[in-house]
C-alpha cells in the first residue's frame, strides 16, 4: 500500500521501517480474499501435462537421488553396518550426524507454526504451511538414520515397549529411548499439527475441483469442512492449545536428542548448555532450510506478493538471531570448558579448534557465527542472492556442528592409546545425500499437489478480514488512514495488519 | 475493535509526588542496611551472604526489565507499549546496585576480605594446610587469573557501564520521545537493540557466574547464565505488573492499561515458570545422569541434607504450584489474582536465589559441611531485603518522579492500547 | 411458499460479500431468536463468536484431563517396565530414576494432550462429516473462497421459510437462496458393505498369526533371515577343520612345544607354585600332598624370597581379600561372608551347599602357606580358583593377610593380654538385607 509517503510528515523517510505503520502482509494494490485463493490453489490444480518445467526437473533429481538412497539402505542392511565409516572409537559417525542434522532442520516448522502463532507474529502465515511440511519430511529423513544404524533393522521394533517372548522392556533410564518418544511424539504431533491447519484449505481445493478425483481425494480429506463459524471456534481454539503443546515439544525434543549427548561423561559433550543450545541450533537450520526452499518456490510458483520481501526480511533476521544464540553457546562452552579446570573438558575443546578436525570446526564457526553477521545489513537481507547463500552456508555449518560434536569427542576421548581418526565410506556420502533424494522428492510432491500457503490463515491476517468498525466502506480503502502523528489527541486504532 | 482511541496528555500521565515516598523509601534502605551491618558485626561472612541474596534479587528485577524493554525494540513489539515506560524506569535502579556492588563486594574484594567469595583469600587458594580441608584446590588455582580482585572489580565496572548505558540510552530516548514525538527515536532504538541485547547477555552471564557461580570456586555449569536469566525475566514481569497495577491505581494508567496487556504479562510469566524449570532440570539432570564429583557435589549438598527441604521447596514452589495457577486465562485478566501471583513470583526468586547462595555460606569453611548446616533463615536476610528493597525502590522512583508513566510519544501508542488478544 | 414446502428444506441461505455484512446479519438473526443456524466463512471471523452467541468450548478441560492421563500413563509405563517387571541395575542409577523418567513422561503428556485436542475437536465438530447438503449449492462452494454464507436450518423452531428469505435479504445479503434438503440415497450399496466386512476379517490374519505363534511350539529351527550372521566364515578354536591342510585336522595350530609367553617363565617354583626350589610343582586342581606318581610335594612354609613381607603387603593382602574373598569368607575370616549368610538364610544347606570354610579353623591354620596360596590359586572343593584374577603376588599378599588374620583372631591362640576371647559368631548375629543386590 502506497498511500502514506512518510516523507509527508517532514522527518526522515524511514522505508518499509516506518514504526507509525505495520507493512501489510500481502504485497499489492488489488489484492482481495478471491485473488489469494487463486494464487494458491492455481498451483495444485495445474493439469499434469502443463507441470512446471522447472519442476519437473528438480523432481526428476529429486527421484534419481532417493533412488541413490534405495540402493544404499538396500547395500547397507544387505552387507551390515561395516560398510559405513564408523570405526573404533568413532561409533557415531555420518548416521547419528545426519541424524540430528536433519531433527534440527524439522525444527523450523513448528517454530514457526507454534511458537510464532503464540508470539502473534502474523507474518508466519504465509510461510507456516510449507515450513511444516518440511518439519515433517525432515523428521522423515532424520527417522531413518537411527532406524537403520540400530543394525537390525528387522527388530526395529524392540525399541518400542512391546511385550515379547524374552519378557524383556527396554531401558528407560537411556537417552536414546528418550528419542524415540520425544522424535515420534514430534512426528505425530507435527502431522496433526499441519494436516488441521490444511482442513479448511483442503475444503478450498475441494470446492474449486474441477474432476472426479480431486474432487473425492480433496474431499475425503477435508472431512467435510463448510466453514461453520461454531467450528471455527473449536478449530481455533484447538490450534491454539495445539500451539500451546507444540512449543515445549519443540523444546523438548532438540533437548533430548543434546541429552544422548550431555548425558554422557565424554568430555565435550557433558556441558548443561546443551539443551538450549540445540535447540537455538535447530531453529537456526530450520530456518535456514526454509529460506533454501521458499527463496525459489515463491519465484517459480508465482507467490511473491504472499511471500514479500518483508517474510525473507524477517527470517533473515530470525536466521541472524539464533545464529547469534549458538554463537553465545560456543563462547560459554569454551570459557567454562577453561575455567572448569578441567584437564579434560578444556582439551576437547583446544583439539576442536586445533586439532585434525580443526577444518571442520573453523567451517562450522564460519558459516555458523561469521556469515550470518551480513544480515545485520538491510540491503543484504533484500538481496535474494545473498540469502540463498547464507542460508546454504547455514545449513552446511550446522552439517558441520554435528559433526565436530560428535566426531572431535569420540575420536579423542580419554584414553589417548584408543584415539582415532573418522573417514567416511562412499556409502555414507551417498546415503546422505539420497536423504536429500528423500526429502525433496516428498517436499515436491507438497508443492505440487497440497495449498502451499495456509490460505485461511492468510486471509485472517488482510485488512478485509478485520470490516470496517461498524462503517459502510469495507475493502482496502478505509485502512489507508494511518494514524496522524500521535500529538496526544483521538486517534483511530490502526488495523492490526501486521502485529510483530 | 473499539472505537477511537483517547490517547491520553502528557498531564494525565505525569507521575507526580513521588519523591515523598523515594525519599522514605531511601531511609528505610539506609536504615535496613544499617541494622544489617549491626547484625553482621560479629559475622561478616553472613552478612555478605545476606546482602548479595537481597542485592541479585534486586539486580536481577532490573536486568529482566532492561531485557524487556530491549526485547520490544528487537522484535519491534506493538502491545507493549503502554507498560514499557514502567520498565524503561525499573531499569533505573542501575547506579543504587551500583552503589551497592561497590561497598559489598569491590571495595572488600580490593581489601583482600574473603567474606562472600572464598577464592579471594590467596591462603584458600594455594594452602595446602588445614584450612583447605587438607587438599591442594587444584581446580581453582588454576583460574586464579579470572577470579582475582582487581580482574572481578574491572569487570563489575564494565557489566554496570554496560547496564547503566544500555538503560541511559533506551530510558533517555523513550523519555525525549515524550516531547518531540519523533518517529526516528523508535527506528534508532530498534537497530540498536540487536547489539545491546547481545552485549546485555554477556553481561549478565559472566555477571552471574562472577556473582553467583564462583561463590564455589569449583563449581561451573555452562548453563548458569541461561539459569540465572530466566529467572531475571521472570521476576521483573512480576514486578513490572505490581508497579502498573499501582500506576494504574494512582491514575497514571488509568483507561490506558487493561486486562489485555496484563494477560500478555501473565502468559510470558507462565512461559518462563516453564523456561526456568526446562533450564533448572536441564542443569540438574545432566549432571545427575554423569555423576561426576566435581560437579554433583553443589547439588549433592542442596539436596542430600539439611537442605532437602528447602531444595524440596524449590521444586513445589517454583514449579508445579505456578505453573497449574498461570494457566488459566481467568487468572491471568484478573486483576487482584494476578497481583497475588506476582507476589508469589517474587517471593519464589528470593528463595530460588537463596538456594544458589545459602548453601555456600560454609562451604569451604574448616569442619563445616553445608549439607549439615542447613538453612538458617534470620533476621539478617530480612533486613537486608528491606536495606537493599529500600534503595531499589528509591532507584525506580525517583526515575519516574515527574515523568509521564506512559510512553506518550511512542508512534505505536494506539496500537497498544487498542491490542486485543485472540 | 407454503408451509407444506418447507418440509422439502434443509434452510434458507444468504450470502455476503464482507465481515461486517456478515456480523450484522448475525447480530440481528440472533436478536430475532434463532438457533438453528450457522454462519460459514473462509476464515475465522474475529468476534463473529460474540455476535453469534458461541459459548466457549470445553475442549481445553477435556485436553487437561488427557494430558495429565498422559503424564500418569508415561510414569505408570516406566516404572512398570524398568521398576517393577524387570529390574535390572544400569549406569548406577537406581531401578526408579524420577530424573530420568521425566523426559519420556512430558512427551506422552504432550502426545496424550496433542491428539486430544486433534480429535475433540473433530468430534465436538461432529466431523468428518461428508454428507452435508449444503455442500450440493454452487453458490456454497465461494464460501471457503471469498463469500460469507448464513445458513437458517428448517428444523429451527421459529423457522418460516418467507420470513427467513425477507429477514435475510433484509441484512443486505448479496444473494438468499433454498437449500433443499438431500433426498439422494444415504445408504451405501452392499458391495461396499461386503468388501468392509471381509477386509476387516483379513486385518485380523496377521493379528492371529502372531498370537498361534506366541503361544504354539514347534519343532523347526527358526527361520534365518540373513544367513551369513548365523553362520559365519569362520573357525572357532578347539574344533574340527577337514581340509586336509593340517594332519591334525585342527581349526588352529598349537604353539611350538615350549613356547613360553611373554612374561610367564615360571621358574620360581616358591613363588608361582608355593613349592620348595627344587620340588616338583602341584598340577593345577589337586591339593593332595602326592601327585600321581607319588612323588611328594615340598610345601613352602614361610614364603618366597621375592616376596617381602611388610606393612605394605598386608595393606595390599587385606584390600584384596577384602574384594576378593571377604564375601564368602567373611571380613573377618570366620566364614561369615554375605554370600554365606544369605545362603544360610535360604537354607541352601539342603541342596547341596557347602559353606566357605571358617579361616580361623585349625585345620585352615595348620595348612602351609604354599598350600594356601594354592588354595587361592586353583580353588579346593566348591571354592573356585583366582589365578586368572588375581596376581600372583596379590595373591601372596592375600595369604599374608590371612595369616594375619589368624594371627589377631585365632581364638585358641590369642595372647593372654588382650582379654577374653569373644564367642565364635553365629549366623543369626547378622542382620540380611533381603535383597540380592
Amino acid at each position: 500500500m502506497s498511500s502514506q509517503d512518510p516523507a509527508a510528515f517532514g522527518g526522515p523517510s524511514f522505508g518499509d521501517e516506518d514504526p507509525r505503520q505495520r507493512p501489510l502482509l500481502v504485497d499489492g494494490e488489488h489484492e482481495d480474499f478471491a485473488s489469494v485463493t487463486q494464487a494458491v490453489s492455481g498451483i495444485p490444480e495445474v493439469e499434469l501435462q502443463k507441470t512446471n518445467k522447472a519442476w519437473i526437473a528438480c523432481f526428476m533429481v529429486s527421484l534419481g537421488l532417493l533412488g541413490v538412497l534405495g540402493a544404499m539402505l538396500a547395500h547397507l542392511i544387505l552387507t551390515g553396518v561395516g560398510v559405513w565409516g564408523n570405526n573404533n572409537p568413532v561409533y557415531w559417525g555420518w548416521p547419528i550426524v545426519n541424524f540430528v542434522f536433519w531433527v534440527g532442520i524439522g525444527h523450523a516448522g513448528t517454530l514457526i507454526s507454534a511458537v510464532l502463532f503464540l508470539t502473534r507474529q502474523n507474518w508466519r502465515t504465509a510461510v507456516n504451511r510449507a515450513a511444516e511440511a518440511m518439519t515433517i519430511f525432515a523428521v522423515v529423513c532424520a527417522g531413518m538414520f537411527p532406524g537403520v544404524h540400530i543394525g537390525r533393522v528387522w527388530v526395529a521394533y524392540w525399541l518400542f515397549p512391546l511385550p515379547n517372548q524374552m519378557a524383556m522392556w527396554p531401558n528407560f533410564r537411556s537417552p536414546l529411548l528418550w528419542d524415540v518418544f520425544a522424535v515420534s511424539t514430534y512426528a505425530s504431533v507435527s502431522l496433526v499439527f499441519w494436516y488441521m491447519g490444511m482442513i479448511p484449505d483442503l475444503a478450498t481445493l475441494r470446492d474449486r475441483a474441477s474432476n472426479t478425483a480431486r474432487k473425492i481425494g480433496y474431499g475425503i480429506f477435508s472431512l467435510g469442512w463448510t466453514g461453520s463459524s461454531r467450528h471455527w471456534h473449536r478449530y481455533e481454539r484447538a490450534y491454539l492449545l495445539l500451539a500451546a503443546l507444540a512449543t515445549p515439544l519443540v523444546l523438548s525434543v532438540h533437548s533430548v536428542v543434546s541429552f544422548d549427548f550431555a548425558t554422557s561423561q565424554v568430555p565435550g559433550w557433558h556441558t548443561t548448555i546443551f539443551p538450549p543450545y540445540f535447540v537455538a541450533g535447530a531453529i537456526f537450520s530450520g530456518f535456514a532450510m526454509v529460506l533454501t526452499l521458499m527463496v525459489p518456490a515463491r519465484q517459480f510458483f508465482g507467490l511473491k506478493h504472499i511471500i514479500t520481501m518483508k517474510h525473507i526480511d524477517v527470517m533473515c533476521r530470525i536466521l541472524m538471531a539464533t545464529g547469534l544464540l549458538v554463537g553465545y553457546a560456543y563462547a560459554i562452552e569454551f570459557f567454562i570448558a577453561w575455567y572448569g579446570g578441567v584437564q579434560y573438558e578444556s582439551f576437547a575443546f583446544v583439539n576442536r579448534a586445533f586439532g585434525n578436525y580443526a577444518w571442520a570446526y573453523w567451517i562450522m564457526v564460519s558459516c555458523n557465527v561469521i556469515f550470518p553477521q551480513l544480515f545485520w545489513s538491510q540491503k543484504m537481507r533484500r538481496n535474494l542472492w545473498v540469502v540463498m547463500l547464507i542460508s546454504i552456508t547455514t545449513n552446511i555449518g550446522m552439517w558441520f556442528e554435528r559433526f565436530v560434536i560428535t566426531v572431535t569427542s569420540l575420536s579423542r576421548d580419554f584414553l589417548p592409546s584408543s584415539w582415532g581418526y573418522f573417514s567416511p565410506t562412499w556409502v555414507d556420502m551417498l546415503m546422505f545425500l539420497g536423504s536429500f533424494g528423500l526429502f525433496f522428492t516428498l517436499f515436491l510432491l507438497f508443492l505440487r499437489f497440497l495449498p502451499t500457503v495456509a490460505m485461511a490463515e492468510v486471509k485472517s491476517v488482510m485488512p478485509q478480514a478485520h470490516g470496517a468498525h461498524g462503517n459502510e466502506t469495507h475493502g482496502h480503502g478505509a485502512h489507508d488512514e494511518t494514524p496522524a502523528l500521535p500529538a496526544g489527541g483521538a486517534q483511530t486504532a490502526p488495523a492490526q495488519r501486521h502485529e510483530s | 475493535m473499539h472505537g477511537p482511541i483517547e490517547i491520553p496528555s502528557r498531564d494525565q500521565v505525569v507521575a507526580r509526588d513521588l519523591g515523598g515516598i523515594a525519599k522514605a523509601s531511601l531511609i528505610a534502605g539506609l536504615v535496613g542496611i544499617g541494622v544489617s551491618v549491626l547484625l553482621g558485626m560479629s559475622d561478616m561472612t553472613r552478612f555478605g551472604h545476606s546482602m548479595l541474596v537481597a542485592l541479585m534479587f534486586f539486580l536481577s528485577i532490573g536486568l529482566g526489565a532492561l531485557f524487556f524493554v530491549l526485547l520490544q525494540h528487537v522484535t519491534s513489539a506493538g502491545w507493549s507499549v503502554v507498560v514499557r515506560r514502567v520498565a524503561e524506569m525499573l531499569t533505573g535502579i542501575f547506579p543504587m546496585m551500583a552503589l551497592v556492588v561497590v561497598g559489598l563486594i569491590a571495595i572488600p574484594a580490593l581489601m583482600g576480605k574473603a567474606w562472600i567469595y572464598d577464592w579471594l583469600s590467596h591462603d584458600w587458594v594455594h594452602a595446602e594446610g588445614e584450612y583447605a580441608g587438607g587438599e591442594y584446590r587444584g581446580l581453582i588455582a588454576g583460574k586464579e587469573s579470572y577470579l582475582n580482585a582487581t580482574f572481578l572489580v574491572v569487570r563489575l565496572a564494565v557489566y554496570f557501564v554496560i547496564f547503566i548505558g544500555l538503560s541511559r540510552f533506551f530510558g533517555g530516548n523513550s523519555l525525549a520521545q515524550d516531547d518531540d514525538q519523533d518517529p526516528a527515536r523508535t527506528v534508532k532504538m530498534q537497530r540498536r537493540s540487536g547489539i545491546s541485547i547481545i552485549l546485555f547477555g554477556l553481561a549478565t552471564t559472566f555477571c552471574s557466574f562472577d556473582l553467583l557461580m564462583s561463590l564455589n570456586a569449583e563449581w561451573f555449569s555452562t548453563m548458569y547464565g541461561v539459569y540465572f536469566f530466566a529467572g531475571c525475566f521472570w521476576s521483573s514481569l512480576a514486578t513490572l505488573a505490581l508497579a502498573t497495577m499501582w500506576l494504574e491505581k494512582r491514575g497514571q494508567l488509568k483507561d490506558v492499561v487493561n486486562e489485555e496487556h496484563y494477560h500478555d504479562i501473565g502468559k510470558l510469566m507462565f512461559a518462563f515458570t516453564f523456561f526456568w524449570s526446562y533450564v533448572a532440570f536441564s542443569q540438574l539432570m545432566l549432571y545427575w545422569y554423569a555423576d561426576i564429583s566435581e560437579e554433583t557435589m553443589w547439588f549433592n549438598y542442596r539436596i542430600w541434607g539439611e537442605w532437602n527441604g528447602f531444595s524440596i521447596l524449590l521444586l513445589v514452589g517454583h514449579f508445579l504450584i505456578p505453573m497449574l495457577g498461570l494457566l488459566s486465562r481467568h487468572v491471568k485478566r484478573r486483576r487482584n489474582v494476578l497481583a497475588a501471583w506476582c507476589v508469589y513470583v517474587l517471593l519464589f526468586h528470593y528463595v530460588d536465589l537463596y538456594w544458589n547462595v545459602m548453601p555456600e555460606l560454609v562451604n569451604g569453611l574448616p569442619g563445616l559441611d553445608p549439607a549439615e548446616v542447613g538453612p538458617a533463615f534470620g533476621l539478617i536476610d530480612i533486613t537486608s531485603v528491606l536495606g537493599i528493597g529500600g534503595l531499589f525502590l528509591y532507584g525506580f522512583l525517583s526515575k519516574l518522579d515527574g515523568k509521564p508513566a506512559l510512553a506518550i510519544g511512542d508512534p505505536r501508542l494506539a496500537e497498544s492500547m487498542a491490542f486485543e488478544n485472540i | 411458499m407454503a408451509d407444506s414446502q418447507d418440509q422439502e428444506l434443509h434452510g434458507v441461505v444468504g450470502y455476503f460479500t464482507d465481515v461486517d455484512g456478515i456480523k450484522n446479519a448475525s447480530r440481528k438473526i440472533r436478536d430475532a431468536g434463532f438457533q438453528r443456524w450457522d454462519t460459514y466463512t473462509p476464515f475465522p471471523v474475529h468476534g463473529i463468536d460474540g455476535e453469534m452467541g458461541i459459548k466457549p468450548t470445553i475442549l481445553p478441560w477435556i485436553v487437561l484431563g488427557m494430558g495429565l492421563t498422559g503424564m500418569g500413563v508415561g510414569l505408570l509405563l516406566q516404572w512398570y517396565t524398568n521398576a517393577y517387571d524387570y529390574v535390572f541395575e544400569i549406569s548406577g542409577k537406581p531401578d526408579w530414576s524420577l530424573p530420568a523418567n521425566i523426559p519420556v513422561a512430558f512427551e506422552t503428556t504432550i502426545a496424550f494432550s496433542a491428539f486430544t485436542t486433534f480429535f475433540g475437536m473433530l468430534a465436538l465438530n461432529k466431523l468428518p462429516h461428508l454428507s452435508n447438503p449444503l455442500h450440493k449449492l454452487e453458490r456454497f462452494k465461494r464460501v471457503t473462497d471469498d463469500r460469507f454464507a448464513l445458513c437458517i436450518e428448517a428444523t429451527d423452531p421459529a423457522f418460516h421459510a418467507e420470513r427467513v428469505r425477507t429477514l435475510l435479504a433484509g441484512a443486505n445479503a448479496e444473494f438468499v437462496e433454498d437449500c433443499p434438503r438431500d433426498t439422494s440415497r444415504a445408504a451405501l450399496p452392499m458391495w461396499f458393505h461386503g468388501m468392509a466386512a471381509l477386509l476387516t476379517c483379513l486385518t485380523f490374519i496377521p493379528l492371529a498369526v502372531a498370537f498361534k505363534g506366541r503361544f504354539a511350539t514347534s519343532d523347526k529351527p527358526r527361520y534365518h533371515v540373513w544367513p551369513d550372521m548365523d553362520w559365519q566364515r569362520k573357525r572357532k578354536t578347539q574344533t574340527e577343520w577337514n581340509t586336509g591342510l593340517f594332519e591334525d585336522n585342527r581349526a588352529m595350530r598349537l604353539p611350538v612345544a615350549g613356547t613360553i609367553p611373554l612374561g610367564e617363565l615360571r621358574d620360581d617354583y616358591e613363588f608361582y607354585y608355593g613349592v620348595a626350589q627344587g620340588s616338583i610343582a602341584p598340577p593345577p586342581v589337586s591339593k593332595t600332598e602326592v601327585d600321581d606318581s607319588g612323588v611328594a610335594y615340598q610345601w613352602l612354609d614361610g614364603y618366597p624370597t621375592a616376596v617381602v613381607v611388610d606393612e605394605a603387603l598386608l595393606e595390599r593382602g587385606r584390600q584384596r581379600y577384602n574384594i576378593n574373598c571377604s564375601m564368602c569368607h567373611g571380613v573377618r575370616g570366620n566364614g561369615l561372608g554375605s554370600v554365606a549368610l544369605r545362603a544360610d538364610k535360604i537354607g541352601a544347606q539342603e541342596t547341596g551347599w557347602v559353606a566357605p570354610k571358617s579361616l580361623l579353623e585349625d585345620s585352615a591354620e595348620n595348612y602351609s602357606n604354599g598350600e594356601l596360596f594354592h588354595i587361592a590359586s586353583h580353588g579346593v572343593s566348591s571354592m573356585y580358583g583366582y589365578a586368572s584374577s588375581v596376581t600372583t603376588q596379590d595373591r601372596w599378599a592375600i595369604v599374608s593377610y590371612v595369616r594375619a588374620l589368624q594371627a589377631t583372631q585365632g581364638i585358641d591362640r590369642l595372647p593372654d593380654d588382650v582379654g577374653p576371647a569373644q564367642p565364635a559368631p553365629r549366623p543369626e548375629d547378622f542382620r540380611v538385607s533381603d535383597s540380592s543386590r
